[in-house]
């Protein structure tokens, strides 16, 4: 969280930043089943650190999309979680956006 | 020492200190306005809900039972607040929150006379308050009283116009239809909701009844009119009360006190509003005071009596008690010996 105060700063990478979550947080679903909490937690330690207010409207969209499902678990502590994990359409969406990624990263470096 | 409600986050009971309470209320509104249509809103609020639940808990240690307003700010700010995502903003973005032009109809407090459901018609139509309380008068004679349920009614599910932000949507932009809608679409909402809400209305009517308290008290030159009209008033009570009678006037017997008591208080709010109005255009209290054709001055002062005295008129010709009551003090008066 602290994360946030230090990337202020980029306000001009705020458009980037926001058009890259989606990917980011398939790419962190992808990694296996994770909750909410555990998806924040992953995120905080980079410049896409993002709270609640913003992620769960993201899951949501991307659920309605079909690229990710979730299941309740039980959980140790407290009510059952829900457990978000990704569809088979959502792995190949995010095989497609990898690829692209990386030829932008190409074009940039090629261009200098 | 705080009032402590408990709320139902995600199917987990949690004790809330009161003001922690309106908050989390408002952050949660404020949500479900943002999401606006968007499909899944009430997913997303039951997931919302649930996050806080898990921050309460971690709030919740060592015996510590009641999330405190600190602890529930700190909440609201780990959450941050709620976006649209991309894609659904063209929903959202018709939705009126009170931070877009859009024209809202709230109660206005500023010149009000009793709860402001006429000063905030008028913002929202453009037009002078004076014809909005005449037509409503009139209403009020034609249904033999029905307004006055009609009224608060409306003062319940109208909002007070309690920010900047508001008020100024309160005065907006010009009336449209689609904000007419909108705002039926809200109303929907609001009963849906309602009971929960009649808590917090009920609160927010006394809160606004202490602000003017302090307003007109707080403005000393007219001090000691008001402190005769409040004497007044105080002794109509305590005569309502004992004799069932307002100085001699008997109430019609099917008339329960509770209603004289109530449209003892109205008549009291529209008695002295011309001297709030002024107050209200002076000084200290002019920055609430500055939207729209509607501001203060001698010419609103005048408007104001103008109209008191024209509703007095049309009571005065149309029913008869009040038609006897006047008389009588009048007769009353002239037995005053140093009024003669």
């Amino acid at each position: 969280m602290e994360n946030t105060e230090t990337t202020e700063p980029k306000e001009r990478f705020i458009a980037i930043r926001r058009g890259l979550l989606e990917f980011l947080v398939l790419k962190v679903i992808a990694g296996g089943k994770v909750y909410a909490a555990d998806i924040l937690s992953k995120l905080a330690a980079t410049d896409f650190a993002t709270q609640e207010g913003t992620l769960y409207p993201l899951l949501s969209k991307l659920r309605r999309e079909g690229l990710l499902d979730h299941e309740w678990q039980e959980s140790e502590s407290g009510p059952p979680r829900k457990y978000y994990l990704l569809t088979e359409k959502g792995r190949e969406q995010l095989e497609e956006t990898n690829q692209y990624w990386k030829t932008i990263i190409k074009t940039v470096d090629e261009l200098a | 020492m705080n009032k402590v409600t408990t709320i139902n986050l995600g199917g987990n009971a949690y004790q809330l200190e009161e003001p922690g309470y309106d908050k989390l209320h408002a952050y949660l509104d404020d949500a479900t306005a943002k999401l606006g249509s968007n499909p899944d809103a009430q997913e997303i609020i039951l997931d919302l809900e649930r996050a806080i639940a898990e921050k309460c808990d971690t709030y919740l240690v060592r015996g510590k039972t009641v999330v405190s307003t600190n602890d529930v700010e700190q909440i609201i700010k780990d959450m941050g607040p709620v976006h649209a995502t991309e894609g659904d903003d063209h929903t959202s973005a018709s939705q009126a929150t009170p931070s877009d032009s859009t024209k809202r109809l709230y109660r206005v407090r500023e010149g009000a006379w009793i709860f402001g459901v006429c000063s905030g018609l008028a913002a929202y139509l453009d037009v002078n308050v004076a014809l909005i309380r005449i037509i409503a008068v009139i209403l009020l004679l034609v249904t033999h009283g029905g307004m006055i349920l009609i009224y608060f009614i409306a003062a319940i599910f109208i909002h007070r116009a309690d920010t900047p932000e508001k008020r100024a949507a309160a005065h907006g932009v010009p009336f449209s239809t689609q904000d007419f809608i909108a705002r039926a679409h809200d109303l929907g909402d609001e009963f849906k909701t309602s009971s929960k809400e009649w808590k917090r209305y009920s609160r927010s009517m006394k809160r606004d009844y202490r602000a003017q308290y302090q307003e007109y008290h707080g403005w000393s030159a007219f001090g000691p009119l008001f402190g005769i009209l409040s004497l007044v008033w105080v002794f109509a009570l305590i005569s309502v009360i004992t004799t069932h009678a307002i100085f001699g006037l008997a109430l019609p017997v099917t008339m329960p006190i509770w209603l004289a008591i109530v449209l003892m208080a109205v008549a009291y709010s529209v008695v002295i509003s011309p001297l709030r109005y002024l107050a209200f255009s002076h000084g200290g209290h002019g920055k609430d005071w500055k939207h729209g054709p509607h501001s203060g001055g001698p010419i609103g002062f005048l408007l104001q009596i103008l109209v008191i005295w024209f509703i007095g008129w049309l009571f005065y010709r149309y029913v008869p008690t009040v038609h006897d009551f006047l008389n009588m003090v009048w007769m009353q008066l002239q037995q005053v010996p140093w009024l003669r």
